[in-house]
């Protein structure tokens, strides 16, 4: 059950290609919004280009009032050009011939603002449509956050406690909070800007080809380059961004379980030997993260080159055009232009892909998760049971090859209580697990009723079976809210009867505010007794057939015990009921006592007959009494 | 806003240390820009000096000039790029490490304040957030005021008569951004502790998969988290909704910029009082002025959640350590003297009880005290008072003479080891789990703590013996098991005095019997605090000390107890009784 078992990670989820597909594939759900938000961006985006193409025939305008200005009013453009190129000033002949200028007429105000009107009012819906995508954006994201966290939970709560046990719980973490976080981060990256920049740069290379196909030849002359070496340096860092999560991992495991056991480390005063192992998993972190993002982060100045060699392109092979005259100097001017404004959607595009890369290596942690083994859901059938359980020539392993149980059989037959009793660690604890179907045999059989519960829903065997386990676990609120936890519909009257029956009531009497007394987090305000009465008296609110204690009563010091016990030979009574004890006056009573060693039953028997058998029970017997 | 900014503090160490490679990323983003901003005059040059004049070889010279400088531009930015990136992920390290060891220092009760799952948040996702705000000042921020440097400059030349819009056009673009920082840092103050509730939930389900399973209660669980969890979604939709509109609203006011550039410089040129070639320069320049505005609002955008993360770590920090380190070590007295508790008593906050009241005790090295009481009588605080994990609100706990208040922490925990009630083992190998306390220790050593803890078959039944894996808490490990691991190791740490907080509950008689003798044998000459729910083990002891309500109702032999302490007399009856009636 080692903790770092997990080398045989789904290789599905790893490869970039699929996760890439799959990544993008969490969008589907919302691919309506997602039309709608490429529709609006390439309104917006498309107004937004024809924003300058309005805005320079403002400038025209100033331009044309102001030359208009300084010739003599009355004559025709034409004629003014005429009279220009005959007083030798070739220049500014060719510069009115270009215009629409009326001569001797200022700059027309009214023209001018209405022009300007019009930027202003095609900015402004450009820049409401991007608002209107924007928000489409957001809400898509958070509804894919919020399915892919849900799916996360549910499948917290589906996957095999066998499996779960496989992952550290820092790394589980882990990959449900940062990794989904990061994961739909890179979404809204990749919804957002990602669009944006390339409908900007499907606009500018529409304008490019509309003024020179030929032109836009040489300027895209270095995207082959571009794609290339974005090829590259996606191969590179992508297996880098998938070790930087994975450090990440690592990380948060070693940080969760430094502070889970801070009463140890606070015992040792050895806080030093857990910043020494963190400092060394923080420079694994530091070194593969760099790493990554050096790799990602050199596309934009990558980009930045291929843009600025396109520029150089553009600028050599126009001038020598122009040289021919087959390209005015003007042409050359606004590729110049455009090659910027090519080059800033390309170098953006880049930089988005640096982001979702570190996005689908999360996205590849969360679906490994998710790919993951499941119990089969089912609904519990509401029956009556009878509550027999048997096991039947059981055989089990938590690890290959270290057999627990071997033909381990027992009967508990409805109402009886048979306790299972033998030294520590010979696997009294793993007969809750199998019955409660944590894990599965690997021979024999367990029953219910005669039937074998793997055939059973999960959800259906333990509706039918209450649990009190040997680590209490409590959960953040009060002590009523823990108690009601053992039945869905428990009202405060079964609360509070139960914790009459289980002395509850007394102790928490004392507490300001008895049953709505807060919990913290693990319980850590109570003590271990106090703990374990509360999971004591959820059972009781539970009402189950069948009744597994598993040292239930470890820590409740002995008066304690006395009520408790009082109250589970109540709980016992017309229930079937497994103890699993290791204090041999807690099972005294007991119908059947089976006596656990090396997995097997040695010995069965009512507490008298066992004693009389002189065998392994009087042994224990015989020690325990020495030992008081 | 606030000053000192949480932010500075708590990055300024850092940023000192990195002092010199910021400097250097400095130095190769100013060169960066400069490159870029050299490229356009070139391309002036080719037009006006060679395709003008029909002078190929011009082109071809400043050409191939462009194309070197472009090269040495992707050299420069490539550096600064892994520069900015080694500054950032360094500069995370750092303030994991030095927060993590911080709260590796923490008292208990500021652990348990904090809450666990806070604390992890903040060494991960809050150390993650400044990290952001730290990349992206290096890769992008640095450029800034030399872009806003140049573009005034050379608005100023151009002409001086339009300056007063870019003096209009810039605060009025800075108010902008501030205002979104004003209206996002509520929405992540508010963010970052939900983050805490889900990373608690979810903590919460993983310890108790068992139980959830086992109660059939995933469906609740599943509600549980979605509750918590659409309260964290609502709060990022709004900041994200924020977040994007910014960017929309921000080019919206670039691009009236330049409309009003054009409006107002078109009545200036009317008047004859400027050209237009000026106001087509002047609009490039705003522009560019606007959209260094622009790159350095992005940091802006980080700035209010790390300002969060950053106030979260700094409370952690400015959280004082539990550690107090005495120079030249503890001055010990007398070795004689014992543990002596007098008058201590403790409340925990927000209780109405104190949780000890007036305790007195007193153990000499070689005794052994046992504390009974019931559940809830104050045992577990009253070790944990002793070993200094709690400080006492009023009395006196000294050590050989010594008060622990002013006795050097390391020192103390070295000669008292506390065994706590809850079983904790450290992922690794039993070596490592069992030399935890002692990393010198030899195998020796190792085997003997674990004869003594009759934990020896536990490791000799495993294939790997010694070097088996141990799972994060140990729960590859019985209760019983863990427990006889975790005294076993508190054993290798030979200690003067152990406190055991009811560390043989999920043992069976026999073997709690077995662990019982061989912790007589292992400590000897130790003294030794021993909370119990056993009359066996009670019996054992030198003097009993009996507890109730956090208050000593009795203490001495178990035959005078018997006569004087009616609580001590109901405990042993009640163990009778639960031996002839159970």
């Amino acid at each position: 059950m080692s903790a770092r078992s997990r080398s045989t990670a789904t290789p599905r989820a790893l490869e970039p290609g699929s996760s890439t597909r799959r990544f993008l594939g969490l969008l589907r759900p919302v691919r309506g919004r997602f039309l709608a938000v490429v529709v609006l961006t390439a309104f917006g985006v498309g107004l937004t280009a024809i924003g300058p193409l309005v805005l320079a025939r403002a400038t025209d305008t100033l331009v044309n009032g102001l030359l208009g200005a300084q010739l003599p009013s009355g004559q025709s453009r034409e004629e003014v050009v005429a009279a220009l190129r005959a007083s030798g000033r070739e220049t500014l002949a060719g510069v009115v011939a270009s215009t629409d200028l009326v001569p001797g007429r200022g700059i027309d105000f009214g023209e001018l603002g209405r022009l300007l009107g019009v930027t202003v009012g095609i900015y402004s819906t450009a820049t409401l449509l991007q608002l209107v995508a924007v928000g489409q954006t957001n809400r898509a994201i958070h509804h894919v956050m919020l399915r892919l966290r849900v799916r996360v939970e549910r499948k917290l709560n589906r996957t095999p406690v066998a499996t779960v046990d496989t992952y550290g719980r820092g790394d589980l973490l882990s990959r449900v909070t940062n990794d989904v976080d990061n994961t739909t981060a890179s979404l809204t990256q990749a919804m957002g800007q990602l669009l944006t920049a390339c409908f900007t740069l499907i606009s500018v290379l529409v304008a490019m080809l509309y003024l020179s196909p030929l032109m836009t030849l040489v300027t895209l002359s270095t995207l082959p380059l571009a794609v290339w070496a974005t090829r590259a340096l996606v191969r590179r860092s992508q297996p880098r961004f998938v070790a930087q999560w994975k450090q990440m991992g690592a990380l948060s495991a070693t940080i969760e379980e430094s502070i889970s056991g801070h009463e140890v480390i606070s015992s040792f005063h050895s806080g030093q030997q857990h910043v020494a192992e963190l400092g060394e998993r923080n420079d694994r972190w530091a070194s593969e993260s760099v790493r990554a993002q050096v790799a990602s982060g050199l596309a934009m100045p990558l980009m930045t080159f291929v843009g600025n060699l396109s520029y150089v392109l553009v600028c050599v092979v126009g001038g020598l055009r122009v040289a021919s005259a087959t390209m005015t100097v003007g042409e050359i001017q606004a590729f110049v232009q455009y090659g910027r404004q090519i080059s800033s959607p390309i170098g953006q595009i880049s930089g988005l892909l640096n982001e979702l890369q570190s996005g689908i290596a999360s996205t590849a942690r969360v679906l490994e998760f998710l790919d993951g083994p499941e119990e089969e859901t089912g609904v519990p059938e509401r029956r009556r049971l009878r509550g027999r359980v048997e096991f039947e020539h059981v055989d089990f392993g938590y690890e290959p090859g270290k057999p627990v149980l071997r033909d381990l059989s027992l009967v508990a037959e409805p109402g009886e209580t048979v306790a299972v009793v033998g030294p520590t660690g010979v696997g009294k604890t793993t007969l809750a697990h199998l019955l409660l179907r944590f894990y599965d045999v690997e021979r024999g059989r367990v029953l219910l009723d005669g039937h074998d519960v793997r055939e059973l829903a999960r959800a259906d065997v333990r509706s039918h079976i209450g649990v009190v386990l040997q680590d209490p676990w409590l959960f953040e609120g009060t002590i009523a809210e823990n108690v009601s936890y053992g039945r869905q519909d428990a009202h405060r009257s079964d609360v509070e009867r139960a914790a009459s029956r289980t002395g509850l009531d007394q102790f928490v009497a004392v507490l300001p505010h008895g049953l709505d007394t807060h919990i913290d987090a693990d319980g850590a305000n109570l003590s271990a007794g106090e703990r374990q009465l509360v999971t004591i008296t959820r059972a009781f609110v539970a009402e189950p057939e069948v009744l597994v204690l598993d040292e239930a009563t470890s820590a409740v010091d002995s008066r304690t015990t006395m009520h408790v016990q009082r109250a589970l030979a109540e709980l016992q009574r017309d229930r079937t009921c497994l103890v699993i004890a290791h204090r041999l006056a807690t099972v005294r009573q007991a119908d059947r006592i089976l006596v656990l060693d090396q997995g097997r039953v040695v010995e069965s028997g009512s507490h008298e007959e066992l004693l009389h058998r002189r065998g392994a029970y009087a042994e224990l017997q015989r020690t325990r009494l020495e030992a008081s | 806003m606030r000053t000192p900014s949480p932010t500075r503090s708590v990055l300024r160490p850092h940023l000192r240390a990195a002092a010199w490679p910021l400097v250097a990323l400095g130095v190769l983003q100013t060169l960066s820009v400069a490159g870029t901003l050299y490229l356009p005059h070139l391309n002036a040059r080719i037009i006006d000096e060679g395709v003008t004049r029909g002078d190929l070889d011009t082109v071809w010279r400043l050409g191939s000039v462009m194309a070197v400088l472009a090269v040495l531009q992707l050299l420069i930015a490539g550096t600064a790029t892994a520069l900015g990136a080694y500054i950032s992920v360094r500069i995370a390290r750092d303030l994991r490490a030095a927060l993590f060891q911080h709260v590796m220092r923490l008292g208990t009760a500021d652990v348990r304040g904090f809450t666990p799952a806070s604390l992890i948040t903040r060494c991960g996702n809050d150390v993650v957030q400044v990290q952001m705000l730290v990349l992206t000042m290096c890769t992008t921020v640095l450029t800034v005021p030399i872009t806003m440097i140049g573009a005034v400059v050379m608005g100023l030349r151009e002409e001086p008569r339009l300056t007063w819009l870019m003096a209009v056009a810039v605060p009025a673009l800075v108010l902008v951004v501030l205002g979104f920082a004003w209206l996002a840092l509520p929405k992540y103050r508010r963010m970052q502790p939900q983050i805490d509730r889900v990373n608690a939930v979810l903590r919460e389900q993983l310890t108790g998969l068992r139980d959830v399973r086992a109660a059939n209660r995933e469906d609740h669980e599943q509600r549980r988290f979605e509750q918590v969890n659409s309260a964290l979604i609502d709060t990022s939709l709004s900041v994200g909704r924020l977040y994007l509109s910014f960017g929309p609203i921000v080019a919206l006011l670039m691009n009236l910029g330049a409309v009003a550039v054009v409006w107002f410089g078109g009545h200036q040129a009317a008047a004859g009082e400027i050209g237009v070639g000026s106001v087509l320069a002047f609009i490039s320049y705003l522009l560019m002025l606007m959209s260094a505005v622009l790159m350095a609002s992005t940091v802006v955008m980080l700035l209010p959640r790390a300002r969060v993360s950053s106030q979260r770590i700094a409370e952690v920090l400015h959280t004082p350590p539990e550690s107090t380190t005495v120079a030249g070590g503890t001055p010990w007295r007398d070795p004689e003297l014992g543990i002596e508790v007098r008058g201590a008593t403790v409340r925990h906050p927000g209780a109405e009880q104190p949780a000890l009241r007036e305790v007195e005790l007193r153990v000499r090295p070689g005794e052994r005290l046992a504390v009974v009481g019931s559940t809830g009588s104050g045992k577990t605080t009253l070790l944990q008072a002793i070993s200094r994990q709690i400080s006492i609100d009023s009395g006196q706990i000294s050590l050989d003479g010594t008060d622990l208040e002013s006795a050097d922490l390391v020192d103390l925990r070295r000669r008292v080891v506390l065994v706590p009630q809850r079983p904790y083992l450290f992922s690794g190998t039993i070596r490592s789990a069992l030399s935890y306390g002692k990393p010198d220790a030899d195998e020796e050593r190792l085997w003997q703590a674990l004869r003594w803890a009759r934990a020896e078959r536990i490791v000799t039944d495993l294939p790997a013996g010694l070097d088996s894996p141990v799972a994060p808490g140990g729960t590859n490990f019985s209760g019983g098991q863990r427990q006889r691991l975790c005294l076993a190791r508190a054993l290798v740490a030979d200690a003067d005095y152990y406190l055991l907080d009811d560390v043989t509950s999920a043992l069976d008689a026999t073997t709690e019997a077995e662990v019982a003798r061989g912790l007589a044998r292992a400590t000897a000459d130790a003294g030794v605090v021993q909370v119990t729910q056993r009359i066996a083990s009670v019996a054992e002891a030198d003097r009993i000390l009996v507890l109730d309500r956090g208050t000593v109702v009795g203490e001495g032999n178990h035959d005078d107890l018997l006569g004087t302490c009616s609580t001590y007399r109901e405990f042993v009856e009640s163990q009778s009784l639960e031996e002839t009636t159970a």
